[in-house]
């Protein structure tokens, strides 16, 4: 199985997000996706993300949300993290602000792997300890470390 | 003695697959509303929602039923017809049938030759 600290990369980790808004977050972070090479169509992917999200909210509670999408306009299954320390609304199921937001995109036809990723992903961000260094660090890279960690932990 | 197991996907086959357990010479038996787990996680939990298409054909809702069985041998013919009702269990989609060892039980109903 895919590694979480393989599919993080600091490129797609942006610790300060500027959105104040779920739509204006997904924006930007769809931008920060489109470095990989792997997103042909990023408005086309932002109005699907948005549509998913019209099916029921990834703000799956406790600060986190995961929006994800599978898609032809993905090559490759590619994954952001964006921060918003003071918190943002996401529709989340506790209606309390999102404050860590992945984005995993990954191409039509990967249903098991992609639902696997958000499984592993969900799972280890139950963890509240690992939540609050995850809110703690000040590097992307630091990011990656501690998922590389905490996967080598579990073994 | 054995524990036997058998989820029905197939709902309505029920009434068949209970004159099955009769013919094999089984008394009785527990059944089980039960669900399925790609219908609890697509339709209970919004992260998932995205999946119920891709689940599409696995059947939500099934039975679990289960009964112990003094003797072993009953569970092969139980298989045969059980199978001569659902079809093929090696069937994706269409049950489960598994035993487990018991080592005591108590309040089973005589089971007949």
């Amino acid at each position: 199985m895919l590694k979480l600290s393989e599919l993080l990369n600091p490129k797609y980790i942006k610790l300060d997000l500027n959105a104040k808004r779920k739509k204006e977050v997904i924006g930007e972070m769809v931008e920060l996706l489109c470095q990989s090479g792997k997103i042909k169509n990023a408005p086309k992917i932002e109005k699907e993300i948005i549509q998913r999200e019209k099916e029921g909210t990834t703000g799956i509670g406790g600060g986190i949300a995961i929006p994800h999408i599978r898609s032809k306009e993905i090559s490759q299954t590619v994954m952001a993290l964006g921060r918003k320390k003071e918190g943002l609304e996401f529709d989340a199921i506790d209606e309390k602000p999102v404050n860590l937001i992945f984005l995993l995109l990954g191409p039509k036809g990967e249903e098991s792997q992609h639902l696997k990723i958000l499984c592993k992903l969900s799972r280890i961000l139950h963890n509240t300890q690992f939540k609050e260094i995850l809110m703690r660090v000040t590097k992307e890279e630091e990011v990656v470390t501690i998922f590389r960690e905490q996967e080598e932990k579990e073994g | 003695m054995k524990l036997l197991v058998f989820v029905l996907n197939r709902e309505e086959l029920l009434e068949e697959v209970m004159e099955a357990f009769v013919e094999a010479g089984i008394p009785g038996a527990t059944i089980l509303d039960s669900e399925g787990m790609g219908r609890m996680l697509t339709y209970e939990v919004p992260l998932f929602a995205d999946f119920r298409e891709f689940m599409r054909g696995n059947k939500p809702y099934n039975k679990t039923i289960f009964s112990v069985i003094k003797k072993e041998e009953k569970i092969k013919k139980l298989e045969e017809l059980i199978e001569k009702v659902c079809g093929n269990l090696s069937e994706p989609g269409t049950g489960i049938l598994f035993t487990i060892p018991v080592d005591y039980a108590k309040g089973l109903r005589h089971e007949e030759e």
